[in-house]
Parts: C-alpha cells; structure tokens; sequence
C-alpha cells in the first residue's frame, strides 16, 4: 500500500465535501479505506453515522464496489463489519447505488447484539433504550442503532467535491465500476503494477474473464497498459499513476 | 490539523447580512441558533465532532423567512456550500425548549440588517437531552459538555413541566433515564 502520514478520519470526510467544521485534509483520499475507518471509529463518533450515510446516498458512484468488497474481506476486523453493513445498506435505502451490496455481502453480523455507539454500551438504562429505539436494519446487523439521521444541509454540492478532489472525476465517470475498481486497486494498493491478470482479479474480489473485460476497456480509454515480463506473461501498469494538476488534492484552494 | 471552527458560521452569518443589505431593504431580521453550530459559538462542542450546518428559529416576522432563505441560498452558492446550510427544521421541536429560553439567548453578532443570537449553555443541555434518545450524537455532545449537577436537575424540572402539559401524555422517561445517567457517571 502506498501511504503518507494520514490526516484525520474528520479532516478526510471535510475533504470530501463533509461540512464537519475542521480544515479538509488537503491530501489525496483514499475513499474505500475511509469507509473501512468510518467503521471502526463511528461508535465513538456517532455523527459519523447519519453523515456517510447521507455522504453515500448522495455520492455511492464514486466508490469502488469490488475493491471496497476486497479491502472488507483482507483489512476489515470482524467487529467493525456490522457497522459497515449496516451503513451500507442504510445508504441503499436511501438511493445510493445497489452495487454496494458486493461490500455487504462479506460482511458479517455481531453477535450477540450491541449498541452500536459507545456512549450507550457502559449503561443498563442506555442499552436498553439504544434497544427500543433501534431501526429493524440495525437489529438484522446486530448493531443497536435509530434510523440513519440524514444531514443532507452537511454535505457540499458536487462542484465542490470535484474542484477539491480532481482524482474522483474518474471514478465517477466510471460510476465505480470494475474499471474504477483496477485502477484504484493499482494507485493505492500497488506501486502502479501487478504481474498479471490473476492477480488483478484476486485484488478486485472478481473473476478473470470480468477483469479482462475491464482492462480491455481501460487500455482503450490509454488508462492502463499491458507490459511484458520477459516471458513470464503478461503485466499490467497504469499509465499516469498520478497527472499533474489533475489527480492531486486542490492544495492551495481556499475552504471558502 | 487547523480547526476551521466558528468561522464557518461566522462567515457565513456575515455574507448573509452582507447580501440581505444589499437588496436595500429596510427591513430587519433576527434569529436564533439551535445545535450544533450553537454549540460551536458558544465554544462547548468540538469542531471534529460538530457539523456546520445552520439551524436556526426566526424571531422576526414569518413572512421574511423567504428573504432570508434566498440570501442564506446565495451565500452557500458563493461559498459552495449545502444550498440548504441555513435552515429552521428545529422548529418542530421548538416547544421542546425550556421556558424563558429567549431571555437566557446570547448574543452572536450583528450582521448588517441580520442579528443572530443562539442559545444558553443550559438551554442547549436541555435540547441535547431531547434529542438524545434518538440522536446517539446527542449524548456524545452531552458527555463532553459535562453539565453540572445543578443543570441536570433544571432539565429534570423542564422535562416534568413538558410532561404534565403534553397533549397526549406522553412520558420523558427515556429523556429522564439520559439524566440520570449523567447524574451516576459524572460525565
């Protein structure tokens, strides 16, 4: 994985158009990854909730559906899965895009149930209200949670999110399809190759003849290219691992 | 990580007064900040922790919300902000608030033709106790605020008023459990 020093879980969301009130992270996002942190931090930041749902109802076509599914089942620990389910299907219910079912799927419900948000776990009294106040999505997760609170007054328009993440415009063109997938799976999860199509599969949690498919396209659109690995078959690059003025957070933009 | 904090809504509040000055108007507006952002001015939430949305009761005329509306619309389209920032959904649960609320308001600022207040500290304790049985953020806001015992036992008192005078008798005892729960852990 290629990283740097990671900016806050709240300085990533204000970049991606989150009206928290912290400065935006100024660095590029790693989107996917942001939701594996969302839930492992949103017991102790409850606000989380109902803003990534209403971020992902708003926005699901810029994630990554296979390589999210992927990141779920290789870095996602066991007791933050049910969170995730249930945000992700929360932001189904409330239009995001189906696809997003591929990352639910791996994930796994918590038993025996809990409340979800840590200010209500410590407390008999709370636990029992975190209980009869629960939404029927968040008893199927086993994560004792209301209905997802939606702030849609907290999330800034696309213009915004576009002009101050430059690298989402493909993803969205994509609308996070495989292609988006492979190439998100090179920029961040490799140094800009892979040794073959099998392991670009295994990267994406799909099948080879769908993979195929994808980087036929993507070599189209001159986003990936094939190399030869002195007989040892056949590799896969990116082209531009990251294009100046276009892939890189807007640094020097104003907030306002 | 430099905290963006009340200048969010400072600004904001200010090109809307701006905006409203501008369309030569001599009215008047005046308005008060629930939540969240009312919590931010008054330095007892979190920036992390908060959003920067905007709700607010209109204490001026009704009928100038539209104006209002359209400036606050202008102000996010410049800033590219939610359309919607400013807003008076709370109003629905503005009989939520403790009596004599507006005499307790605190002054924001004075925005050209715009004055904005927001709420006291222990008026807000009292509507993030409302609102904590269904908002889980509620209550992380009330653990960080830590209110006194002294605070709990007025929002007791409030939460018995708002009980003997509902309509259809319903019961706070979830909102009281939340008290007593800060009463035990001292939060």
């Amino acid at each position: 994985m290629v990283s740097a020093s990671r900016p806050t879980l709240e300085a990533q969301w204000a970049q991606l158009g989150v009206l928290l009130a912290v400065a935006p992270a100024q660095h590029e996002i790693d989107l996917e990854r942001v939701l594996l942190h969302t839930a492992r931090e949103v017991s102790a930041h409850a606000r989380l909730f109902g803003l990534t749902i209403t971020w992902l109802a708003e926005y699901s076509g810029f994630i990554a559906k296979n390589r999210l599914r992927r990141l779920v089942i290789d870095e996602l620990e066991p007791a933050f899965q049910p969170a995730l389910g249930l945000i992700l299907e929360e932001a189904i219910t409330h239009g995001a895009q189906p696809d997003l079912r591929l990352a639910i799927d791996v994930c796994r419900p918590a038993r025996p149930p809990r409340p979800l948000f840590a200010a209500s776990q410590d407390h008999a009294s709370l636990r029992t209200l975190a209980e009869q106040t629960a939404s029927a999505a968040s008893k199927r997760w086993g994560v004792w949670a209301p209905a997802a609170d939606l702030k849609k007054d907290a999330i800034r328009p696309a213009a915004w999110l576009l002009e101050q993440n430059p690298s989402l415009r493909g993803r969205i063109v994509r609308r996070g399809d495989l292609r988006c997938s492979i190439l998100e799976t090179l920029r961040h999860d490799t140094h800009g190759e892979v040794e073959s199509e099998s392991a670009l599969a295994r990267l994406n949690a799909a099948t080879r003849v769908a993979v195929r498919k994808s980087l036929q396209a993507l070599v189209l659109e001159g986003e990936i290219r094939y190399i030869d690995r002195d007989g040892r078959g056949r590799g896969v690059a990116i082209v531009h691992e990251r294009r100046s003025g276009q892939d890189g957070p807007a640094g020097s933009r104003s907030h306002w | 990580m430099p905290a963006i904090d009340t200048s969010v809504a400072i600004r904001a509040l200010q090109r809307t007064g701006e905006v409203l000055a501008a369309s030569a108007s001599e009215r008047h507006w005046e308005v008060v900040v629930l939540g969240g952002t009312a919590g931010l001015l008054a330095r007892l939430l979190r920036p992390e922790r908060t959003t920067a949305d905007c709700d607010v009761l209109l204490l001026s005329d009704g009928a100038q919300w539209a104006a209002l509306a359209d400036a606050a619309r202008v102000v996010a389209d410049q800033l590219q902000l939610p359309a919607t920032r400013l807003n008076r959904d709370c109003e629905a649960f503005a009989w939520t608030l403790p009596l004599g609320w507006r005499s307790r308001m605190e002054r924001v600022g004075q925005f050209g033709p715009l004055a904005v207040w927001r709420v006291c500290r222990r008026d807000l304790i009292a509507t993030k106790v409302l609102g904590a049985t269904r908002r889980p953020q509620d209550l992380e806001d009330l653990r960080h605020i830590r209110p006194t015992r002294e605070e709990l036992a007025w929002v007791r008192e409030h939460l018995d008023r708002l009980e003997s005078e509902h309509l259809d008798g319903r019961s706070f005892d979830p909102e009281r459990a939340v008290v007593g729960v800060l009463e035990d852990v001292g939060w």
